[in-house]
């Protein structure tokens, strides 16, 4: 759409969205980790998608393409959008019914995703109103 | 079609400057600061490598690069206000000329 083309055609807001997609996905996770805390045989898992995400946008130490046509081959803000990463099974000790799920580190983590999720939102809600500014030419 | 970029635009303005005319003593003083236009470029400028370092702090967060919430916050509300200021300035200049060009001769 041309509006995105426009406004959001940066990868900033691209990766803005990701990330709370994955923080959301992450959040289930947790949260089914947590659930199944006495389920004998149970192997609690995590998402691990910062460093995927890194390299998605490009490390600022490495020279970068910068693909500024549609038919460029490089880096793209695709890129960003297609990431999928994959959960991993933690490597905590099992109990003796097979079931390896840390209450208190899901806890603390539960509580770490939370507050990156609500930061990110205000921050895309920070981004979104200074442009908002812009279009309506008035400071509020 | 016509060239409609910031620069072309304000090398326009380059000439304007104090005037002569309006100095009080009869010699002329040529100040040798940077004329208006440069001075505009200039925040402009400002403006956008705030904004530019907002972005940046805003990946470095969500890649985890940094877990300081707080500096994230400070950049992206810090381009933001400058942002926000330089347009009060920009509609305060436009609202100033229309009163100029509204007024009777």
């Amino acid at each position: 759409m041309l509006i995105d083309k426009l406004l959001f055609s940066n990868t900033v807001p691209k990766a803005m969205k990701k990330s709370l997609d994955l923080l959301s996905a992450r959040q289930n996770l947790i949260s089914s980790n947590i659930g199944n805390l006495d389920t004998p045989g149970f192997k609690a898992s995590d998402l691990d998608f910062q460093g995927q995400l890194r390299d998605a946008l490009g490390s600022k130490d490495q020279l970068t393409i910068k693909a500024t046509n549609d038919k460029h081959f490089g880096p793209k803000t695709s890129n960003i959008s297609s990431l999928k990463p994959e959960a991993f099974e933690e490597e905590d000790a099992a109990k003796s019914n097979g079931n390896n799920v840390n209450v208190d580190k899901e806890m603390a983590k539960l509580a770490e995703n939370q507050i990156v999720y609500n930061a990110t939102i205000q921050l895309m809600m920070k981004r979104a109103s200074t442009i908002r500014a812009a279009i309506t030419e008035q400071a509020q | 079609m016509n060239d409609i970029t910031l620069s072309s635009n304000l090398k326009a303005l380059q000439g304007v400057g104090p005037s002569k005319g309006l100095s009080k003593s009869g010699e002329t003083n040529v100040t040798d600061g940077p004329s208006f236009a440069d001075t505009l470029a200039q925040s402009l400028d400002k403006v956008n490598t705030l904004q530019e370092k907002a972005d940046v702090a805003i990946q470095d967060f969500i890649t985890g690069d940094t877990r300081n919430i707080h500096e994230t916050m400070l950049a992206v509300g810090k381009a933001d206000l400058a942002f926000r200021l330089t347009m009060q300035v920009r509609n305060k200049m436009v609202e100033a000329y229309q009163e100029v060009m509204r007024m009777q001769v």
